[in-house]
C-alpha cells in the first residue's frame, strides 16, 4: 500500500519515459502479431480449408468454430468500458474513476479485435465492406448479422466519441508534459477547445453514457449477438430466450476480468499502486463474483431444462454439452474463481491481488471455452440429425489457435501505443483522489 | 393453423433497429441538443465526432478489403 | 384383369388378350364404345371423327404414334369441324416442324428428341398422358386443386436482380418451381447425385443432391430420403444473408446464391435446417476457365439489353449465368457458398429449349429408369409434379375403394387424402417446395450405408475427412 499522493506526473510518465520492459513486451507482441499475419496470409491464399472447419450435415464438420466463439468473447470483454463509465457517471461510483478510461480503451481494443475476427472468419473478406454496404438498406430489416454489424459499429463510435470528448480536458491541462512530436495529434484532438466547454462536455458524455448503458449490455451482447443464434430454426442448442441473458452475463464477467488484469498489469508497470488501489481491485473482484454467479445460474437453467424432459433434439445437445470435458473445465474454473471471491467476501484477509488476477484469468479462460463450445456444439447437434456424419466433429486448428494469440498480441500492441499518446487514467481521477473534487457530477438535468 | 406472419406486416429488423436499438441512440443525441442550457455548438461537435468516426471506420475497412483483394486474389 | 384396371393397352400389354383388331379399342369394352358413340351422336359434331380420334388417342397413349403425328393426322378435319385446332398436341406438332430447320442449339446439345416445356411426361409410365386424355374425353373434374397459375411474376423492375422478398406468402401466385419425389421408386442408385455432380462440377464432398439410406425404428425396410435443396418459400437462409447474395428469383421462386456478392460468412449454412449448403473451403476442383460460359463477363452481360443477353448466353451454351446475367449456376468460387440451384441455366434456355423445365438429377433418374424425381411448377396443376401427384393419388384411391365406403373422387376425397405425402421439417415453417411420397423419417431415423455407396460413384461422403488434408499445421499435409 502506497501512501504517495497521486499527481498529474504519474499519468504522464508513460509518455515521457520508456522502460526496458516496454521494449521487451513490444518486441514479443510484435513478433506474435507478425506470426499471426503470416498465418492469416496462408488462409487468405488457400481459403478457409486451412482451418478445421467443414460443412455440417453430410460433410461431418461444423461451419462456425473458434473464430466466431472468439468474436463473441472479445465483444464481451469490450463491455467493460461502458459498465465502468456508467458506474462512474450515471451511478456516481467515483471509486472506479481511476479505472474508467482504461476500461474504455479496452473497449476500443477489444471491439477492434472482434471486428478483425469477422474479417478473418469470412470466405471473401475482400468483399466485406462493399457487399454489406450496398445491401444495407434492405438487409437491415431482416438479417441478424446486419443488426450485429450496426450495433457494434454504434458501440464502437459512441465509445470513441466518449473518449474523444473526455480526453480534451486532459490534453489541454497536461499539454506541456505531453510529447511534442505528437503536437499535431493533440491540436486536432482539442480543436475548438475552451475551458468553458468542460461542464457542457460533462453533460454530453452523461447522455452518451446513458445511451450506451442501455444499448451495449441489453441490445448488443444481450441482444443482437445472442439473436444471431437464438432466432434460427435449425439448431436446438441455440434456441431460446435465455441466450440473451446468458450472453449478457458472459459480457459482464469477461469485461470485469479484463479490466482487473489490465489494471493490475499497468499499476505494476508504472508504479500506480496509489491510483489503481487495492480498494478498487477489491470492489471489481466483488462485481466479478456477482456476474460470475449470474453466469453459473443461467448455465444451470439451461442444463436443467435440457436434461429433464426436453424434446429429443434439445436433449441430445444438452447431454453432449454436460458430458464434454471442456465444458466441465469451463464451469469448473468459473466455480473456483467464485469460491475464492465468496471466501474473500466472508473473510477479507483471503483477498490478495494475485488471487484476483488468477481468478480473472480463469474466468476469461472459462468464458472463452464456453463460448467456443456453444458455437460449434450447437452445429454438431442440429434438428435434422439423420445424417451419419451428425454429430459432426471439430477441434480448433493451429491457425485458429494462432488467431487467439495474434489478437491478444495485437490488443497488447494497441495498449502499448496508446500509452504513449494519451493519459490512460483520467486527470479527473487524479483530482478526485487529491480531494480537489473536480470529478464529474451526475447529470444536472 | 395460424396463417398470420408478422413479416407480412413489418420486418423484424425495421422495428428492432429503428425502434428498439435506435431509442438509446436517439435519446443520447436528443439529450445533447435539447438538454438545458442549450449548447448547440458543442452538441454539433459531438455529433460530428460520431459521424466522422462512423465514416472513417468504414472507409478504413473498405480500403483494407480492397488491399486484401489485390494482394490475395481468390480463386474464381 | 379387373374392370377398373386401365393399365392394359389393348393389343400391347402382353396380358394375353389377343383380340383381333375389329374388337373394341376401348379398354372398357364394346359396351362403352357404343355408349361413347351414342353420346357423340347427341352432339352436333361428327361422330366418326370423334371415334377415330379416340382410337388414335389410345395409340398415342401406348406410344404407337407420336403427338406430332396425331396432331397432323386430324388437324385439317378438326379445323374444318371446329374452325380451330387447340389440342394440347399442337405444341409438339409445331416443334417438330421447327426441328426440320436445324438450329444451332440443336446441334450443340446433340439431342434430337422433341420435348415439351411443362408437360414433361414420365417416360416410364404413361399414366399422366392417360390422365390428360381422360380429362379431354370426360371433361375436367373438379379436383379441388389450387387455382390456375397466373402467367408471370410481378415484373417489378426492382426485383430484377434479387427477386421476391424472403417472406412466405409469395408462392400462391406465379411460378414456383419445386419437386415431387417418390421415395417408393427410389432405389438408392445415386444416379441423381452423379448427374448433379457432372452438371455442376462441384468439388469433392459437396453433394448438392444427396440420398440418405436410413433405418428407422418403426420399419424394417430399407428407406431412402432424397435430399436436394428444398427451395423454401419462407427460406431462413435468405432472411439471414447480410448481403442479399442468397435470394429468391422472382420469376420462378428458386433460391439462388449470387456468386458475385457472397462474402462467405456461412450464415445461410448455419440457418438452413436441412444441411443443403456446401461452402467452397478452398480452390474449386474445376478451374473457372473450364466452365461453359466463363468467357462471358458478368459485368458486360448485365449491361446488355435482355434479348441480346439471352442470345449471347444461349450461343455460348452458358451454364454459369442465369438470364439476368448473374453468376449463380454451377460450382461457386473460393470462399463462397453453393447449393442445389434447380439448374437455372437450364430453366432459362441456355442449354437448349428441350432442357427447360428439367434438372440434371431428374434427367439422370429418368435415364436410370426410376423417375422418382418430378420437377416443375408446383403452382401449375398441369405440371409434371402436380400431374404425378394426382395420378398417384388416384391410384391410391382406386386401390382403396375395395372398402367401398361411399367415398367419391373429387367430392369427399382430395388427391392428398390417400397419399402418404409429407414435407421435411414442416413444423419449422420454412415452407419447403419439395413434396415427398413415401414414409416420413421418424425422430430415430439414422442414415446407414446404402446399396450403392458414394465411393462407388466416385464421390466423397465425408467432406471433413477430405478437407483435413488442407488443414495447416496438423501434419496431414
Amino acid at each position: 500500500m502506497s501512501s504517495k499522493t497521486p499527481s498529474a506526473d504519474d499519468i504522464v510518465r508513460p509518455m515521457q519515459s520508456t522502460q526496458r520492459w516496454y521494449y521487451i513486451v513490444f518486441g514479443i507482441a510484435s513478433l506474435l502479431a507478425l506470426g499471426w499475419f503470416g498465418l492469416w496470409s496462408i488462409q487468405l491464399q488457400r481459403g478457409l480449408a486451412v482451418t478445421n472447419l467443414a460443412d455440417w450435415g453430410s460433410a461431418g464438420g461444423v461451419t462456425w468454430g473458434l473464430y466466431i466463439g472468439a468474436f463473441i468473447w472479445w465483444v464481451g470483454i469490450a463491455h467493460g468500458g461502458i459498465i465502468l463509465s456508467a458506474a462512474v457517471r450515471l451511478f456516481g461510483m467515483k471509486r472506479y474513476l481511476p479505472v474508467a478510461r482504461l476500461a474504455e480503451l479496452l473497449t476500443i481494443g477489444a471491439l477492434s479485435m472482434a471486428g478483425f475476427y469477422i474479417m478473418i472468419h469470412l470466405g471473401r473478406p475482400d468483399r466485406m465492406a462493399w457487399s454489406v454496404i450496398q445491401a444495407y438498406p434492405v438487409t437491415v430489416h431482416q438479417s441478424p448479422l446486419v443488426w450485429d454489424v450496426t450495433v457494434i459499429t454504434m458501440y464502437m463510435v459512441m465509445t470513441l466519441t466518449y473518449l474523444g470528448l473526455t480526453v480534451r480536458y486532459d490534453i489541454n491541462r497536461l499539454r506541456d508534459d505531453l510529447p511534442s512530436y505528437l503536437e499535431p495529434v493533440y491540436k486536432m484532438a482539442t480543436l475548438g477547445y475552451s475551458e468553458k466547454e468542460d461542464e457542457v462536455i460533462e453533460r454530453i458524455v452523461w447522455w452518451l453514457a446513458l445511451g450506451v448503458i442501455v444499448m451495449a449490455p441489453l441490445l448488443l451482447h444481450g441482444g443482437v449477438i445472442p439473436w444471431l443464434f437464438a432466432l434460427l430454426p435449425s439448431m436446438p442448442g441455440w434456441q431460446g430466450a435465455i441466450q440473451g441473458p446468458q450472453f449478457l452475463t458472459i459480457a459482464l464477467t469477461s469485461a470485469i476480468a479484463g479490466v482487473i488484469i489490465l489494471a493490475l498489469v499497468l499499476r505494476r508497470a508504472y508504479d500506480w499502486y496509489h491510483i489503481l488501489t487495492d480498494d478498487i481491485i477489491r470492489g471489481l473482484t466483488l462485481w466479478l463474483g456477482l456476474f460470475s454467479l449470474l453466469f453459473i445460474w443461467l448455465q444451470l437453467q439451461q442444463v436443467i431444462t435440457g436434461v429433464y424432459a426436453a424434446p429429443l433434439d434439445q436433449r441430445a445437445f444438452a447431454h453432449a454439452k454436460i458430458a464434454n470435458p471442456y465444458y466441465q473445465f469451463a464451469i469448473g474454473v468459473v466455480l473456483i474463481a467464485l469460491a475464492y471471491i465468496f471466501a474473500q467476501a466472508v473473510k477479507p484477509h483471503v483477498f490478495s491481488v494475485r488471487r484476483s488476477l488468477a481468478a480473472s484469468f480463469m474466468v476469461l479462460a472459462g468464458t472463452l471455452t464456453e463460448k467456443v463450445l456453444f458455437v460449434f456444439e450447437g452445429l454438431e447437434y442440429p434438428t435434422f440429425d439423420m445424417y451419419y456424419n451428425v454429430p459432426g466433429h471439430y477441434f480448433p486448428s493451429p491457425i485458429e489457435i494462432g488467431s487467439l494469440v495474434g489478437t491478444i498480441a495485437l490488443c497488447t500492441l494497441f495498449f502499448l501505443v496508446i500509452l504513449k499518446v494519451i493519459p490512460v487514467v483520467e486527470l479527473h481521477a487524479i483530482e478526485e483522489l487529491r480531494g480537489e473534487g473536480h470529478a464529474p457530477a451526475e447529470g444536472d438535468d | 393453423m395460424v396463417e398470420f406472419d408478422v413479416w407480412n406486416v413489418l420486418y423484424p429488423g425495421t422495428w428492432v433497429i429503428f425502434g428498439v436499438i435506435g431509442l438509446p441512440i436517439y435519446t443520447a443525441i436528443l439529450g445533447w441538443f435539447l438538454g438545458k442550457p442549450r449548447t448547440p455548438k458543442k452538441a454539433m461537435m459531438a455529433l460530428t465526432y460520431l459521424v466522422s468516426f462512423i465514416v472513417s471506420m468504414w472507409v478504413g475497412v473498405y480500403i483494407l478489403t480492397i488491399l486484401i483483394g489485390i494482394i490475395f486474389p481468390p480463386a474464381m | 384383369m379387373s374392370r377398373d384396371d386401365d393399365s392394359c393397352g389393348h393389343g400391347s400389354c402382353g396380358c394375353g388378350d389377343d383380340e383381333p383388331a375389329d374388337e373394341s379399342f376401348h379398354p372398357l369394352g364394346e359396351d362403352h364404345e357404343d355408349e361413347m358413340r351414342e353420346m357423340l351422336d347427341d352432339t352436333e359434331y361428327d361422330t366418326e371423327l370423334g371415334m377415330d380420334m379416340a382410337e388414335d388417342a389410345m395409340k398415342l397413349i401406348q406410344g404407337e404414334i407420336s403427338e406430332a403425328e396425331f396432331h397432323e393426322k386430324y388437324n385439317e378435319a378438326v379445323v374444318e369441324e371446329f374452325d380451330v385446332d387447340d389440342r394440347p398436341t399442337v405444341e409438339a406438332f409445331e416443334e417438330a416442324k421447327a426441328e426440320e430447320n436445324e438450329s444451332i442449339f440443336q446441334k450443340l446439345t446433340g439431342d434430337g428428341s422433341v420435348a415439351e416445356k411443362l408437360s414433361n411426361v414420365d417416360t416410364e409410365m404413361n399414366q399422366s398422358r392417360r390422365d390428360t386424355m381422360k380429362k379431354m374425353g370426360a371433361g375436367a373434374a373438379a379436383l379441388g386443386l389450387g387455382g390456375v397459375a397466373s402467367a408471370q411474376s410481378s415484373g417489378d423492375p426492382k426485383d430484377e436482380e434479387y427477386g421476391a422478398e424472403p417472406v412466405g406468402d409469395t408462392s400462391e401466385e406465379g411460378t414456383q418451381l419445386g419437386m415431387v419425389i417418390d421415395l417408393n421408386r427410389c432405389d438408392g442408385c445415386l444416379e441423381c447425385v452423379t448427374g448433379c455432380i457432372e452438371e455442376n462440377q462441384t468439388s469433392t464432398g459437396a453433394n448438392w443432391m444427396y440420398v440418405l439410406t436410413y433405418e428407422d425404428d418403426n420399419t424394417d425396410q430399407e428407406n431412402f430420403l432424397v435430399r436436394p435443396c428444398q427451395h423454401c418459400t419462407n427460406a431462413p437462409c435468405e432472411k439471414v444473408c447480410p448481403v442479399r447474395a442468397r435470394h429468391t428469383r422472382d420469376k420462378d421462386g428458386i433460391v439462388l446464391t449470387n456468386y458475385e456478392t457472397c462474402i462467405g460468412c456461412r450464415y445461410c449454412q448455419v440457418a438452413c435446417p436441412y444441411g443443403v449448403n456446401y461452402f467452397q473451403w478452398g480452390e474449386p476442383d474445376v478451374p473457372y476457365e473450364d466452365l461453359p460460359g466463363s468467357e462471358n463477363d458478368y459485368e458486360e452481360l448485365k449491361q446488355m439489353p435482355d434479348d441480346e443477353r439471352h442470345e449471347q448466353l444461349v450461343e455460348t451454351n452458358d451454364h454459369i449465368h442465369d438470364d439476368r446475367g448473374q453468376w449463380s449456376d454451377m460450382r461457386p468460387p473460393q470462399g463462397v457458398m453453393g447449393k442445389c440451384t434447380y439448374c437455372p441455366s437450364r430453366q432459362d434456355g441456355h442449354q437448349g429449349e428441350e432442357k427447360v423445365g428439367t434438372v440434371a438429377c431428374m434427367e439422370a433418374c429418368d435415364a436410370a429408369g426410376m423417375s422418382a424425381i418430378h420437377f416443375g411448377d408446383m403452382n401449375d396443376p398441369e405440371s409434371r409434379p402436380q400431374q404425378y401427384l394426382r395420378q398417384r393419388a388416384e391410384q391410391e384411391f382406386e386401390r382403396d375403394t375395395e372398402l367401398d365406403n361411399g367415398e367419391e373422387w373429387g367430392d369427399t376425397v382430395t388427391p392428398w387424402g390417400k397419399l402418404s405425402a409429407f414435407q421435411l421439417l414442416e413444423d419449422l415453417g420454412t415452407q419447403p417446395n419439395v413434396v415427398y411420397l413415401g414414409n416420413e423419417p421418424g425422430p430415430d431415423a439414422e442414415q446407414v450405408e446404402g446399396p450403392v455407396t458414394y465411393e462407388q460413384i466416385g464421390a466423397d461422403d465425408n467432406r471433413k475427412e477430405h478437407l483435413n488434408q488442407f488443414t495447416f499445421g496438423t501434419g496431414d499435409d
